[in-house]
């Protein structure tokens, strides 16, 4: 018995060596949430604050509310079990062809209300997520097609600097360029 | 400890480049573009068909957008650098700051990644070609057509298609071809080929080498010429003649009296693969070191009949699509190109597909549900990004239906609408790749 349990407290050990470390993020509103190192740091900010050695008891993100931070763990969480078992992605300027295998989770992961999706996009800008931007500012981006110069202008709070005559110049009809 | 917000930079720090001035034109749509009888479509109906099913997703998205929070400059860029080309070209005019943005060269790189690859087919009606552009669903095995705008100008027969430019013939000059880019209406006139090819039955397309940053058209008519290359924007403004690929005759495998080169298949603009009518092999080219070399067919086990297999790209790879039996498609894609190792990607099987047939609902169903003769599929693409693959059905008329595949799903799709036989199809990502003068064509930094 006294043997069993002396290589119970070894095997514990040697599994916080092994990386099922936990942090512990607390949102704005006070809750705390804790997850394994390796899942948080999937983003880069909190990744710069473990390395620093400043992550004693609890990470504070003052800017993310609980909602969103949870959101925000179920999406670093997913993207780290699939890391494991893809292929690396080829990203070129000329290539496509990134393989992601969670393509069909992502596009479910995002539908959510616009003001969710935007404040899971300053989340992701915050915490400096990468995956998650580039998922969340596509969504946006997405939103766009079909819509007006104007609408651009209202939905993106931008005021328009040219002047008529000068609008009129850069929308008028295009030569086709000969050399 | 606190870490500042992202983004604080001046979003121009993003892309870091010259403003440069370039017109754009606002289209106006024709919604009822006619085709005429001999054209790909059954008839006039089904292009509205899928032209309004498009138009009707537009008006979803209208409906349902509020205004952005008050984003970072960096979170800003990177939404729009993730909006399609076609609607970036419109946005020139937005305001000053996007004008800048859109026309940095590093941003129009950065956009061209998210570009979706649409199959551009030339469809031969007369008196002058017309062009469609076919894009798949981003979910549903589905497709939506739309006529290709040439600002009213006759259009030449389309032949490749590299980050946005594509290669085409001049549609008034015989034997000339030229490049473009229909975004954003740039265009640059090639000389004629040293070998005086009309471009009728010859193999060419347009490739580009990343490490140099230089755009080639690869041209073969007929190996005793070799290959003629033209790099765009080049000093001396002349094609190049190397050595093709057959040091001696006896070599072709290939009947010289019936064997007409084809245009290759391009992966990533970057390796161009010609079929050369070989049981064994392609011949193939890396456009950066120019030289030809055999690649290996994969071992079937038994041999490959030459007229059976497809050359096709699939999400970056080159692929052979082989019809093994009426009930069986093997799909085969090259792995390792340099260690020319193939690997087989899937196999179709009548017994496991599941088929469906798109009705249209004023078209009789004049066809059986049943699943057509696997031998008679021919392969002529690969679409969202090697997950499908489009078929035509050879028939004895000149006409086939369209036959979508879903990899993962296993299934197959009929569509009501038929390809001519000889249409040319030509996968293609649309760019924002603008030029003035062809002096701007090389050097280039991006792409």
């Amino acid at each position: 018995m006294a043997s069993s349990s002396t290589s119970v407290v070894v095997s514990n050990k040697e599994k916080e060596n092994k990386n099922t470390k936990k942090v512990t993020l607390k949102s704005s509103d006070g809750e705390s949430f804790e997850v394994d190192e390796s899942v948080a740091m999937e983003s880069q900010t909190i990744k710069h604050i473990i390395e620093d050695g400043c992550a004693n008891n609890e990470i504070p993100l003052p800017n993310v509310t609980s909602g969103i931070l949870s959101r925000v763990i179920e999406y670093c969480k997913k993207h780290k079990e699939a890391a494991g078992e893809s292929e690396p992605s080829v990203t070129s300027y000329t290539s496509n062809s990134t393989t992601n295998p969670l393509t069909e989770w992502d596009t479910e992961f995002v539908k959510v209300d616009q003001n969710t999706l935007f404040d899971l996009i300053l989340a992701a800008n915050y915490l400096d997520i990468k995956g998650l931007l580039d998922l969340t500012c596509k969504t946006v981006a997405d939103m766009m097609k079909g819509k007006t110069p104007q609408e651009i202008r209202e939905t993106f709070h931008i005021k328009n600097d040219y002047t008529p005559e000068e609008e009129a110049e850069v929308r008028k009809e295009n030569q086709w360029a000969f050399e | 400890m606190r870490y500042e917000l992202k983004g604080k930079k001046n979003i121009l720090q993003y892309c870091n480049e010259e403003e440069e001035e370039v017109e754009e034109e606002e289209e106006e749509e024709n919604p009822f573009a006619i085709l005429y009888e001999n054209a790909i479509f059954d008839s006039e109906e089904i292009f509205t068909h899928y032209k309004m099913k498009e138009k009707n997703l537009l008006e979803y998205h209208k409906q349902k957008q509020n205004p952005l929070p008050n984003f970072p400059e960096l979170v800003i860029y990177n939404i729009i650098m993730k909006i399609p080309a076609e609607y970036l070209q419109k946005y020139r005019c937005v305001c000053k700051l996007w004008h800048e943005i859109i026309s940095s060269k590093k941003f129009i790189a950065q956009n061209f990644i998210h570009s979706i690859t649409e199959l551009l087919i030339v469809v031969k009606t007369y008196p002058h070609l017309k062009a469609i552009s076919l894009r798949m669903d981003e979910k549903e095995l589905d497709f939506k057509l739309e006529k290709l705008d040439f600002a009213g100008m006759r259009m030449g027969c389309i032949r490749s298609s590299c980050n946005g430019l594509v290669l085409i013939h001049d549609p008034k000059i015989e034997g000339k071809l030229n490049v473009i880019n229909f975004l954003t209406r740039c265009m640059v006139k090639l000389p004629r080929c040293p070998s005086g090819c009309p471009h009728k039955k010859c193999g060419v397309a347009l490739g580009f080498s990343p490490s140099t940053k230089e755009y080639k058209v690869v041209h073969m008519y007929a190996d005793g010429f070799g290959y003629e290359i033209f790099t765009l924007g080049c000093s001396d403004n002349k094609w190049k003649c190397i050595p093709g690929p057959f040091k001696v005759p006896f070599e072709r495998p290939f009947n010289l009296d019936k064997f007409r080169w084809s245009d290759p298949v391009t992966i990533h603009g970057q390796v161009l693969h010609w079929y050369v009518s070989s049981k064994e092999y392609v011949i193939s080219m890396d456009v950066n070191d120019e030289t030809p070399k055999k690649t290996y067919l994969p071992t079937l086990g038994e041999e490959i009949d030459r007229k059976r297999y497809s050359l096709l790209e699939m999400g970056g790879y080159l692929s052979v699509v082989y019809n093994v039996s009426n009930i069986q498609i093997d799909v085969w894609i090259l792995k390792d190109f340099a260690a020319q190792v193939w690997f087989k990607k899937h196999s179709i099987l009548a017994k496991s597909v599941n088929f469906t047939t798109l009705k249209i609902p004023s078209l009789p169903n004049k066809c059986k549900h049943s699943l057509p003769d696997f031998r008679k599929l021919v392969a002529l693409s690969s679409l969202r990004n090697g997950e499908v693959i489009m078929f035509k059905h050879k028939t004895n008329t000149n006409f086939g239906f369209i036959y979508l595949y879903d990899i993962k799903h296993m299934e197959l799709k009929r569509f009501a609408l038929k390809i001519r036989g000889q249409s040319k199809v030509v996968p293609h990502r649309s760019s924002l790749i603008c030029w003035k003068t062809k002096s701007e064509l090389l050097p280039r930094e991006y792409i």
